[in-house]
Parts: structure tokens; sequence; C-alpha cells
């Protein structure tokens, strides 16, 4: 189920690239508010992505590619067109998986499956500038400045019990251009956004 | 009269000192509401009894927090339940966060070959792997990858998942991963007692339990705690009971005290007149411990019962004493209907001493004992303890004298004859059975109390088990292997939709038989090397990730079979030794069955399908078939109380007419109390039942001394002792009316009312005393 969680850390990237935020450009101390406060000023963005993702399992990594949508303050669309036409929407607490080619239409409700819960919530949260709720699932520390940030997340160990250890996002002003969620078992799943389509 | 009185102090004081010694010496008061529930006789009833004192449903305690946001009761139900996970007196605890506990999942894991009723020998061919592992590479770029991921090297082939899936089927509404309930107000935890919901001390501490660690969790003080359960019925009742008998007591004592001191003003005669109630009680608690080796609590409310009956006897004495005359002159005119009196109502309540239900056999003994002894006491110790200048009350211009203006009264028979017809038609024209056969409301404890407990159990979709299918075998193996061949029956219900759900002690405990047959459907290690090669040519797995699975069913196939004993220390421990338990003779086996939506489809669908060691058991209609016996039986029973009164009645009176003036009143304010009672919306259970027969007993006295004022001479105070004797009982059940507790209330409704209705009706039936001119 986290791996769901995966994707949707990639949006996070999508709503950071759109608007660089001047406010930021200051040196000095970059602190997590400052970030989360201009993540709170992007409404929606679209973006390309590409994701691979590298598993113990499989002799070679799964590398998908396609486009992700963002608006606020809780829809997320993630539109994979290589290797097949997939599409993952999350509205409020509903997340919809569509495959028609493998006719798969499932719907869930991310309540009922904390590990996705927290992922999410954590996401929404960094998006919408809201770090209560942050740090209710994760403990994120801030490195870098503006220009240059890294902002990783560890699970509280009591609040998720996600087995992952970490998502680590790499970002400048308010757009995030990588994103690595690191499982507990060692399989790692990094997403690459471009620019922006639209706004 | 003298010689008796020097015998009876000695006598009395000693038999006071030993009954009062084996009364308040270490008394065990037992509280365990089981003592009013009827024995079981049929194999059926003894697993339903089995069921409602031990079994799943009766252990679980829901526990609901409330009053605070969704957040912080969440942060606020984690906290608790981790404090509750650790202790000794819940065998589990869960709040949704994983219903099942690590502990159970590594033994569901490291069994789930042998487990699983998916293995055979197709579900490890290369063709099937293949198909499995396409299938879950497909899922791998889905929202489930990870858990994937994690699954498939040990258990391509999903074992544990299909194990799991009926635990799965339908859950409660979570937030945040935690049960709540649907509006997200209230956080829900679901714990198991390690006692019997039956067992009220042991609860009480489980309650007790739940509330420190509560306070230890710093709650906000707005969160209310909400708890519920057999276990917190049984822990309330018991409360209920200790708080009730003590305070009916102290009460009814009161009251009681007051009226004497209206009627004597003056302590010494009050004090005499609680003497024999006292020494009754004494001895009647001292005869149940004897006997029973421990005596109820509801057994010992019904003291309140005795001060009000016992305190009549040294009445009847005291206001029978004519000026001048002493204790001992009195006594002998009324002795032959106070003998009357004392032998009626002992034989009267002797008839519950023939009841199945413990609890109802100490009444019966409490109260014979009690009356037996106060009665005694009253002619053998009181005149020698009376100060010889003794005044009694002057009758005629007191205010107690109410029973002779009411035989002045015109046309009184006739009143009475109709008041009576009209209930008798009453009584014929009920519409609804007039008889309550709900077990249930043998519960001391309110309606909201039920209603929040079914509010927690909808929202956690909690066991309340209703329908079980019940199978006996001769041995452990045995009933598994039966139940292994019930689980298609079951299986095809749950498709027809004729259950939603079943549990089963086999599935989480297959027999020795069918775990060695799984074992042998496995392939040796060279052949599932083979095939899983097969399987993965041309998929993008590394086939070295699979070393997990080919080296855990390798040791699958050689394991030693999963035994009883594997499950110690794990949820399933409980969860199996709850379903599947030894009983008189051999094992019983049971299948909970949730989601009965048509019961009579269920019924039919049983007896077309089950075998005869099994059979479908609907709680409810066979505890409703239970009461039903014993009210038949509690019915036999007063009849036979009443036989015995007519029996004493006519053995002491000899003249037929005597014996219908006395107790034809008596029957008549029966038949009337009962109307009023189904007037006032009660239903007729075992106690109202018992009750009707006190009246019969404390009512015949009423009639028997009007009856005696007959033959009486010269100053009639018949009237006051009645007036005064009625008043006390009145009292005393009247406050016992007022109880929680459906026992005592039953009763005091009952025997209040049919105290005034016997006097009433007695003054109206029976002739005035000569020389008191009828206007």
């Amino acid at each position: 189920m986290t791996q769901h969680g995966r994707q949707m850390g990639a949006l996070l990237a999508l709503a950071a690239l759109t608007q660089a935020l001047p406010a930021y450009a200051r040196d000095g101390n970059f602190t997590l508010q400052q970030l989360l406060a201009g993540m709170a000023k992007v409404t929606a963005v679209h973006q390309h992505f590409t994701e691979t993702k590298t598993m113990a399992l499989l002799k070679a990594p799964l590398i998908s590619s396609g486009e992700l949508a963002y608006t606020r303050p809780a829809h997320i669309e993630k539109h994979t067109q290589s290797p097949a036409d997939e599409q993952l929407t999350i509205d409020g607490d509903t997340l919809v998986w569509d495959n028609p080619a493998r006719h798969i239409h499932r719907s869930v409700d991310i309540r009922h499956h904390p590990e996705i819960e927290a992922y999410v919530a954590g996401v929404r949260a960094v998006l919408a500038g809201d770090a209560a709720t942050l740090s209710r699932f994760y403990r994120p520390v801030l490195t870098g400045d503006s220009k240059h940030w890294q902002l990783t997340l560890a699970p509280i160990a009591n609040a998720g019990r996600q087995p992952l250890n970490a998502i680590h996002f790499t970002g400048s002003g308010n757009h995030i251009v990588r994103f690595e969620v690191d499982a507990a078992n060692g399989d790692r799943d990094v997403t690459t956004l471009d620019h922006g389509l639209t706004e | 009269m003298k010689c008796r009185a020097r015998f009876g102090l000695p006598v009395w004081l000693l038999l006071l000192a030993a009954a009062a010694w084996l009364t308040f010496h270490h008394l065990p008061v037992s509280t365990d509401l089981s003592a009013f529930l009827p024995a079981a006789t049929q194999a059926r009833q003894q697993v339903m009894m089995d069921q409602l004192q031990k079994g799943v449903a009766s252990r679980i305690l829901l526990i609901g927090l409330t009053g605070d946001t969704p957040a912080h009761l969440a942060a606020l139900d984690r906290n608790l339940a981790q404090r509750l996970q650790g202790d000794a007196r819940f065998s589990w605890v869960s709040n949704g966060d994983a219903a099942l506990t690590a502990a159970d999942r590594a033994l569901l894991y490291r069994y789930r070959y042998l487990l699983s009723d998916a293995v055979g020998p197709a579900r490890f061919s290369a063709t099937a792997l293949r198909d499995r592992l396409q299938n879950s590479l497909t899922w791998l770029d889905g929202p489930d990858a990870g858990a994937i991921a994690r699954q498939l090297p040990g258990d391509p082939t999903g074992e544990l998942q299909h194990i799991l899936a009926p635990l799965q089927a339908t859950g409660p509404h979570t937030y945040d991963g935690l049960w709540f309930s649907p509006d997200n107000r209230v956080a829900l935890i679901m714990a198991q007692t390690t006692a019997s919901g039956f067992d009220p001390a042991h609860q009480q501490a489980a309650i007790a339990m739940v509330r420190s660690a509560l306070t230890a969790c710093h709650a906000a003080p707005q969160v209310r705690l909400l708890l519920t359960g057999p276990g917190v019925f049984a822990a309330q009742s018991r409360q209920i009971i200790e708080r009730e008998s003590r305070w009916l007591s102290a009460v009814t004592g009161l009251i009681v005290l007051m009226i004497l001191y209206a009627v004597y003003r003056s302590p010494r005669i009050i004090l005499l007149s609680y003497l024999p109630a006292l020494t009754g009680l004494v001895a009647g608690v001292a005869a149940v411990r004897l006997a029973f080796g421990s005596v109820h609590g509801i057994t010992l409310g019904f003291a309140a019962i005795l001060i009000g009956e016992a305190v009549d006897y040294p009445g009847y004495l005291f206001t029978h004493m004519r000026p001048g005359e002493t204790a001992g002159m009195a006594l002998k005119r009324i002795r032959p209907t106070l003998h009357m009196a004392i032998l009626t109502t002992v034989f009267g309540v002797a008839a519950m001493l023939l009841s199945s239900f413990t609890g109802l056999m100490q009444l019966g003994l409490l109260t014979a004992v009690g009356v037996l002894v106060a009665g005694a006491l009253t002619q053998a110790v009181l005149p020698a303890l009376l100060p010889s200048g003794y005044r009694p009350p002057a009758p005629s211009a007191h205010w107690l004298n109410w029973p002779n203006r009411l035989q002045r009264l015109p046309g009184r028979r006739w009143l009475a004859a109709g008041i009576t017809a009209v209930a008798a038609i009453g009584l014929l024209l009920a519409p609804g059975s007039l008889l309550d056969d709900d077990l249930a409301h043998l519960n001391p404890l309110p309606a909201s109390a039920f209603r929040l407990d079914q509010q927690l159990r909808a929202d956690l979709r909690a066991p309340d088990v209703r329908y079980l299918l019940v199978l006996q075998a001769p041995t452990r193996e045995a009933a598994l292997e039966q139940s292994e061949a019930l689980m298609p029956v079951l299986n095809a219900w749950t498709a027809q939709h004729l259950i939603s759900r079943y549990d089963l002690a086999a599935r989480w405990l297959p027999s020795l038989r069918t775990q060695r047959a799984r074992q042998a459907a496995l392939p040796d290690a060279p052949q599932l090397a083979r095939n899983l090669r097969q399987a993965l040519a041309g998929l993008p797995f590394r086939p070295a990730a699979f070393q997990p699975f080919l080296t855990d069913v390798e040791a699958a196939r050689h394991t030693p079979p999963l035994q009883f004993a594997d499950l110690r220390g794990t949820g399933l421990q409980l969860k199996v030794q709850t379903l599947l338990y030894p009983a008189r003779q051999g094992w019983v086996a049971l299948a909970p069955l949730s989601g009965v939506t048509d019961p009579a489809r269920l019924t039919a669908a049983a007896q077309r399908a089950l075998p005869r060691s099994a059979w479908l058991l609907d709680m409810k209609t066979e505890s409703t078939h239970m009461m039903d016996a014993y009210l038949a039986e509690t019915l036999r029973l007063t009849g036979l109380g009443v036989v015995f009164i007519g029996l004493v009645l006519a053995a002491g009176l000899r003249r037929i007419q005597t014996v219908a003036a006395v107790l034809v009143p008596v029957l008549a304010a029966c038949c009337i109390d009962a109307v009023l009672l189904r007037l006032a919306g009660e239903r007729l259970g075992i106690f109202h039942l018992i009750a009707l027969l006190l009246v019969v007993g404390v009512g015949i006295n009423y009639a028997l001394f009007f009856n005696m004022r007959q033959r009486a001479t010269g100053h009639d105070r018949t009237a006051l002792s009645l007036a005064v004797c009625s008043l006390t009982a009145l009292a005393a059940f009247g406050v016992l009316a007022c109880s929680q507790t459906p026992v005592l209330h039953a009763i005091g409704l009952t025997v209040s009312l049919g105290v005034i209705l016997s006097l009433l009706l007695a003054a109206l039936t029976t002739q005035p005393p000569p020389g008191t001119p009828d206007p």
C-alpha cells in the first residue's frame, strides 16, 4: 500500500515546480515554516514525471512515466502513459485505480488503510503547508537553502507503522525536482519531475 | 407461660449466638447472577448457559472514548490500548490498529501451508505458480506494490492472505487506522477479559484497570469513557445489588420504626418488635449458609421483606393486649390464629425450596426459617421481656382504625364481589401474553445501559452471538474433523447469503488428518524448484529472491503438525478455546454465525444439511423455551404453595366455610393485584408469581385475624392490629418496589399492592364482630 505514496509524493514535486517565490531567495536560515508557507500558495500544478522502482524481487527496475496533476486542497491525479495506460486518482479520502486494459477498477477508502492514509496525510500536509498534520506522522528535517533544499520525512514509529525508512525530497524554491522513497526492505522508488505543463 | 418464657430466653440466646456466628463470621456473599439463572437440564441448554456465562460474547468488553476531536481521541485510544494489552486481566485488546497481534501473524505465517485450505497438489504446479506470479507482477505498479513486494518472496501463492480473508471480510469503520463510530465521534476498543462475564468481582477489577489506565494516559477532562459488555453489566449489577440491599434495608427499617413509634410511643416496645425479626433474619442467613455454603446478595436483599413480615408477629401480640391484661393472657387468646398465620406463611414460601433456581431456593429457606424463628420467639420470649405495667395503645379513637369503618360500609360484599369479577374478566381478556419469558429481564440494569451496548456493538460489528452451530464429538480430533466436514455446508450458506460469515476452531487448528494431507500435497524440494524455474522463465523476477518460499515449503513438509499447545500465548489460543472445549461428554465445537437475515430459511437449511451430531442453536429461542419451562414450574410451585396453605387452614380451622372465608378474599386480592400490575405495564415473571405466593401468605394472616374476631368478645383490637401490620408490610415492600433490581422491584410492587388489597377485601367480606352494630 505505501508504495502508492510514492506516486503521491511525486505530486509534491509538481506542486513545487511552478512557482518560485522570491521570498525564498533570501539567504540565511531557510526554515520548514518558510518552505511550507511557500507550498501553501500553490493552487494547481500539472507536470511530467519519470518513476524508477528498484526492487530486490526484480531483475531490472520498473520504469514508468506520465503526467501528474494536483489541485488544492485534496485532489491528486497520476496518469501513467508508459508502459501502459493507467489512471490513479485521489480525491479526499477516496483512491480510485483504473487500468482498463487489465480490467482493474478499484476504489478504496484510504482511511481503511493506515499505511497509505498516514502517507497521503503527510504529503497533503506538505502541499497544504500544514505543519501540524505533517508532524503527526513524520519527523521532518530540512537542510540546505531556499535554492537547493532537501526535506527528509522519517515516519514516527508509532503513527503509521509504514514499512519505509524515509522519504527524501529535493527541491528549489517551492518546487520539487526529485523525490525518493526508501522502503525498509531496501527497495527504492525514485521519481523525477520536469517542467510544468500548465499552471 | 412463665415456665415457657424461662426456658425460651436461654434457648433463644444460645440460638442467636450460634446463628450470629454463622452469619457474621466470614459470610461468603455471592453476587454471581447465574444463581438466578435457571439450571440447564439438556445438552443444548448446557451449551447455551456455558455460552452465556463463559462464551466469547460474554467476555467482551467494549470501550468507547468520546468528547474530543477525532485526532486527540485516536492518540488517546492508542495509548490506552497499549496499556491494556500488557495486562493479565485481558486476553486480548484490539483497537483496529492490527486486529491480529504480531505473534498471531507470525504463527499463522509459520504454519501457512498447513492452515490454508487452498493447499493441494495443483497449487504448486509450474502452471499454477506462473499464473500467480504473472498476476502479482501486474500489481507491482499499483498502490499495493509495497505490500506485494514484501509478501512475494516467501509466500508467492498468497496462503497467508487466503487464511486471513475471512477475518477481513467486514470490518468496523476506521479513522487514522483505528476503529471509530461512523461519525468519528467515538473511538472504539474491543477487549476480551480473561474472567467470565458473570464473574462480577473480576469484571470489576478489569473495569477498574481500564479507568486507571485512562487516568494514566492523562486524558483531557472532557473525554468521556463509555464501557459496556456483559462483564460491565455483571459488575454494575453487583454494585446495584450491593448498594440496594444496603439502603433498602436501612430505609425500610427507618420507615417501620417511624410507624411503630407512632403506634406504641415506647422505645422499649419498638425494640422488642424488632427482636423476633432480627433473630429470624440471623437464623435464616445461618440456615442458608449451612445449606448452600454462601448467601446470594439478592437473598440478603430479602432481609427487607423479613423485617416487614416478621415485625407483624409482635405487633399482633402487643396490639391485641387489653388494658390490665398481661402479654401471656393476650397470647393465649390469639395463639391458635398466630400459629396458623406463621404456618401458612412458612408453607407458602416453602414451595420456593422446590425451585430449580438456587437463588429462589435460598430466598425460600431464608424466609421460612426466619418467619418460623420469629414466630417462635414472639411466643416463647417476648412475654417475659415486656414491662409489667405496659399499657397498649387505645384502639377506638385511633387513626389506624380504618378497617372497622370499612366493615360498616353498606353493600360492602357486593362491592368486593364486583371488583373481583371485573379483575377476573380483565385477567382473562388481557391481550397478549401475561407472562414474561425474556431471560434478559432478570437483569437489574436500566434500559440506557442496553442502548449504549447496542450502539457500540453495531459500530464495532462485535459478535452478538445469537445463532450458533453446535457440534458434539467424542474427542477433540473428532470434533475438528467433523467441523471440517461442515465447512462446505457453511461455505454454501455464506454463498447463499443465509449467513454473512462464520468462525470455526478448525480454521485455526485443522485436524491432524487434514494437516497431514496438506503436507503430503506439498511437492518435495527438487520438484518445487523445477516448477518454480519453469514458472519464472521469461518473467522479470530474480529467481534467487524466492529462496524463502522454497525453504519454507520444504520445512512445512517435515514440521510436526500444529497442535493446540503451539497456540499458547497467542490470541488464537483463546479463539480456539472458546470455539472448541470439553463438555460433560466429549467435546463441543461451535460455529458462531453472523448476519443471519432469514432465520426460518436458515433453520430449514440446517435441518436438511446437518448430521445428527450437529445442530443449530438459537440462543434467544432456546432461552425463551427455558424461561417458559421455568415459568410453568413456578406456576406449579405457586399452586402447590396455595394447596399447602389450604391444608394448613383446613387442619387448623376444621370448617370448610371458615377456610373459604379466609382463602377467598386473599385469592381475589391476588387476582386484582395481577390485573393492576398488568395495567401498570408489568409483564408477570417468575418473581411476580413468587411474590403473589407471599401475598397469599401475608394476606391470609389478615383474614385469619378478622375471622378470629368473630369469635372474640369485648373490646375489639383487631382492626388496629391489622392496620399496624399492613402498614409496616406496605412500608417494607413499598420501598422494595422502588428498587432497580427487577427481582426486588417485582416482589415489592406485587406484595405492597397485594397487602393493601388483601386487607381491603378481608375487611369488606368478613362479618363485623358481634356487639358492633351494623348501621
